[in-house]
């Protein structure tokens, strides 16, 4: 019996307002918090609240036969600890039946695990201490934001506890057999890595857009025939694929749910949560994927977020605050310099959205990717603006102890430069 | 086929247009044409063409030829209407009024500034005393009593001219009667020479096209480079609308420019839909590669086209006068002619940009490419675009567009900054981000030239040859 590791993704981000240059230095808001309210609020009365009404109701029926886990992003648990107490008590729920595994991730959704990994470290474990927080579990598993793995990402996630990392794998690095193993890290052998066939995924969003053409019988067909042989399906769903509003009021949740009764009936396949799953099963070899190499352009898998000469440009605007922002002593940059780093932002500025014709299942609140990456460049100029006056303002005795480490090795790189500056133009002269 | 100018001797987009149409359909080698001009100079070439010139038929048919002609204006705008008593509006030369009178349509597009006033500083009449009435003519009031100013074809001669007619082929207030006889002499042409498919290009022509058509009984089409909507908003000028609207439907086949000009046709034409095809213009232009030293760390921001009303022209110095708040190291420039050029000069002065506003008046087109090679931001805020060209050729030259949505070249071109003709904020925000974030620039400028080397004429050609073949299978099955 095959092993079927259903994720279910909760992400939100935080809406920028229209930033033009001329606000620049004159206003100090960035984000549409109305907006950003009322699309969470839409999204619980839309979709949260109805589908993990029926899930916790699932779960609760088939006892120990259903189970799945759920990602849910830093935003999203700010978001709904503000405005949708519901969703965060159905949550809970979820939690308390012990059926439903809690994914760690980058609580910012940041990118930071592409080239700052003392800052992913970070994140994840804020992120595991605000689920602890708000739904009494510990996660065991983690993940990335989107996914997005390299080997110095899965040496952190086994160094912060993990047993298993979820993965968008890299089909070029999957040399031995294919998505549906279970494979180690190559020297942190304890850590698990279960890698998503995208076959599946695909096949549910289709299912979901276009309910008439699929039937249940026909999905866990659809499953038998894709799997490679292995033993573990994992699939990851966004839960906007969950909204019935999105696809003319059908009722999808019909579908999960008859899709899931079908699969129990099948016997061809169990539901499992990761951190379960793994215990049964034996890796059958490493996976590897080698960092990327600073300097060199970054590779093909990260190209939905670092992809063109914006993305990489807004990218690199942002990590250059990173060191002033290790020494600013304001907890409203603070703020404001982690929700900055969610990888939507840089996604929205990706080529794909300017080709009218494909369907996007997240509509680029920005319109074009130019549009989106001018908005973003325009707040980043202001933010650093004020970081930059921050620093400057900042007396001794406001800084942590933490802080006056990082000020003096800021300095003292800054020392460097001006001194190696100084020499070459004397040189010169 | 029916054109109106042919390069080298007009060099508007028109002419352009026609031309590159021509050239890929004759070398196709499918295809031969007779292209029919008001006037024809004896250098056009191109492959598998003869030209004839309307002009040499007209020498036969002197009796036709109705000299007099009169200055039609749109009509004032109802509050106007109830602000003066005796429903005449004064006929103002400087302010908003003369650039408003100036839109009527025909005149419009090559008028120069101040024809009007000198016309009527000819005639002795002190323009103070002018009026508008209700109809859209000119007036005197003498005694109580209202004169209509009759204006001539002389009358628009400058200086020492001879009065006599003949076709110019230009753009003068006199095109009706040219169009009139365009059409009479066309239709002549038409039953002297042997051919398949009549194609006729803007509403100048279509009168000669129906009459051909009537004529040979050979099916019609109909080429919509621009409507009267796009050069006058929402005031169509109803003679030129009803020549327009008589054209499309008499036509087997229309084509038009983009699908923002198809959609025009459909709703504001009523025009059957399955006869209307949008087909894409080519871009045939050679940038000029010569390196030119600029000035260091200053930026150049264009604009270039006719300054007129349906360009757009002071959504571009209201950008302009944003950023230049914010950044010193940048100038505009404003390249062109039109209606509203004085108006534009003292909006820049008022503004107090003009020491990094400029302007260059009409450029040819060797200085156009000098331009576009200095430029490092091309801006096309028209109103209405059914296509428009120079976009891809700023392209072309490695400049980096913002254009306008309300454009058909909006259809083709992907990567360039979109924005609604009248967000200035958006205009000025998007040549900021240009300016300072190199990325931006750099990004755009590769993908759009990638995406315009696509833009070929001959696939224009090929998609109208469809259409010919298209009709005539339809209409004349042993061809």
């Amino acid at each position: 019996m095959k092993t079927l590791a259903f994720n279910l993704n909760i992400h939100k981000y935080y809406l920028l307002k229209k930033y033009r240059f001329f606000d620049i230095g004159n206003d100090n808001f960035y984000f549409d918090e109305p907006s950003t309210r009322s699309a969470i609020e839409s999204a619980e009365r839309t979709c949260l609240k109805p589908a993990l009404e029926m899930l916790l109701a699932m779960v609760r029926r088939y006892k120990r036969k259903f189970r799945f886990s759920i990602t849910v992003s830093g935003p999203v648990m700010q978001l709904i600890e503000q405005s949708c107490p519901y969703t965060l008590q159905l949550l809970k729920q979820l939690a308390n039946t012990g059926m439903v595994e809690f994914v760690a991730s980058p609580y910012n959704h940041s990118l930071a695990g592409v080239n700052d990994i003392e800052e992913f470290r970070r994140q994840i474990r804020t992120s595991v201490s605000e689920i602890q927080r708000l739904f009494g579990v510990t996660p065991e598993t983690v993940q990335n934001s989107d996914l997005i793995y390299t080997d110095s990402i899965g040496r952190t996630a086994y160094e912060e506890g993990f047993k298993v990392m979820l993965v968008q794998p890299e089909t070029r690095s999957l040399e031995v057999k294919g998505s549906d193993y279970l494979y180690f890290h190559p020297t942190a052998q304890r850590l698990k890595i279960v890698t998503q066939n995208s076959n599946y995924s695909m096949l549910f969003e289709n299912a979901l857009k276009d309910g008439h053409l699929f039937t249940p019988e026909y999905l866990v067909e659809q499953l038998g025939t894709n799997a490679s042989g292995g033993d573990i399906l994992f699939a990851s769903l966004n839960s906007e694929y969950l909204d019935g509003t999105k696809y003319n009021n059908r009722d999808v949740l019909l579908l999960v749910k008859s899709f899931v009764e079908k699969i129990l009936e099948s016997k061809l396949f169990k539901f499992d949560i990761p951190s379960q799953a793994i215990q049964k099963m034996q890796p059958i070899g490493p996976y590897k994927l080698p960092d990327p190499v600073p300097g060199l352009n970054y590779p093909t898998y990260l190209a939905p977020w670092l992809g063109n000469d914006l993305q990489r440009e807004a990218f690199t605007k942002l990590n250059a605050l990173k060191e002033r922002m290790k020494i600013a002593a304001n907890p409203t940059l603070q703020i404001i310099w982690q929700r900055l780093q969610c990888s939507d932002y840089f996604y929205f500025m990706s080529d794909g959205y300017l080709d009218d014709t494909k369907q996007n299942i997240v509509t680029n609140p920005f319109g074009t990717p130019y549009n989106a990456f001018i908005t973003y460049m325009n707040i980043i100029g202001d933010f650093e603006r004020r970081v930059n006056l921050t620093v400057e303002n900042t007396t001794v005795e406001q800084l942590s102890d933490k802080q006056i480490a990082d000020s003096i090795k800021y300095y003292q790189a800054r020392i460097k430069e001006l001194k190696q500056e100084y020499q070459k133009r004397s040189a010169l002269k | 086929m029916f054109g109106w100018e042919f390069p080298p001797h007009i060099s508007g987009g028109l002419g352009t247009a026609c031309k590159g149409i021509v050239d890929a359909l004759g070398m196709r080698g499918d295809t031969s044409l007779i292209f029919v001009a008001p006037k024809v100079f004896g250098d056009e070439k191109s492959i598998n063409t003869v030209f004839a010139g309307a002009d040499r038929y007209a020498q036969t048919h002197k009796k036709i030829l109705d000299r007099s002609i009169r200055i039609v204006l749109p009509q004032p705008e109802p509050d106007q209407q109830i602000a003066s008593e005796d429903q005449l509006v004064k006929f103002i030369s400087d302010s908003d009024k003369l650039v408003y009178i100036e839109t009527a349509s025909f005149l419009h597009p090559y008028l120069q500034p101040g024809q009007i006033e000198r016309i009527l500083l000819r005639k002795n009449i002190p323009p103070e005393k002018v009026y508008v009435n209700p109809s859209g003519q000119l007036v005197t009031v003498e005694n109580g009593e209202q004169k209509v100013i009759e204006v001539s074809v002389e009358d628009t001669h400058e200086g020492s001219e001879p009065a006599k007619f003949e076709f110019t082929g230009r753009y003068t207030s006199d095109l009706f009667t040219e169009t009139g006889m365009f059409a009479r002499v066309g239709e002549k042409i038409a039953e002297q020479h042997n051919f398949n498919v009549i194609h006729a290009h803007d509403w100048l022509t279509y009168e000669a096209g129906i009459a051909a058509k009537k004529a040979t009984g050979k099916p019609l089409v109909v080429h919509v480079h621009a409507t009267e909507y796009d050069r006058t908003g929402a005031k169509p000028n109803p003679q030129v609308f009803a020549i327009e609207k008589d054209g499309m439907e008499q036509a087997d086949a229309v084509i038009t420019v983009s699908n923002h000009t198809r959609d025009t046709v459909i709703d504001k034409y009523g025009i059957d839909p399955d006869k209307v095809f949008a087909i894409y213009n080519g871009v045939d232009f050679k940038p000029d590669r010569h390196k030119y030293k600029k000035p260091k760390g200053e930026k150049l921001v264009t604009f270039l086209g006719r300054i007129t009303y349906q360009k757009g022209p002071r959504y571009f110095i209201e950008a302009a006068f944003k950023v230049l708040r914010q950044l010193r190291n940048v100038r505009f420039v404003m390249a062109g002619n039109g209606d509203m050029f004085a108006q534009m000069v003292t909006a820049a002065a008022r503004l107090g940009i003009a020491d990094r506003f400029h302007f260059t008046d009409f450029l040819n087109h060797d200085e156009v490419r000098h331009l576009l090679a200095v430029s490092d931001i091309y801006v096309m805020p028209s109103v209405s675009e059914p296509f428009g060209i120079a976009p891809l050729e700023a392209v072309r030259s490695n400049v980096p567009v913002i254009i306008s949505k309300q454009s058909g070249v909006a259809e083709v071109l992907k990567h360039a900054i979109k924005v609604d003709y009248n967000d200035v904020d958006s205009i000025a925000d998007a040549i900021h981000a240009l300016i300072e974030y190199p990325a931006l620039s750099k990004h755009i400028v590769k993908a759009a030239h990638n995406e315009v080397k696509s833009l070929k004429w001959q696939e224009c050609a090929r998609q109208i040859s469809a259409v010919y073949n298209n009709i005539c299978n339809n209409q004349n099955p042993e061809i």
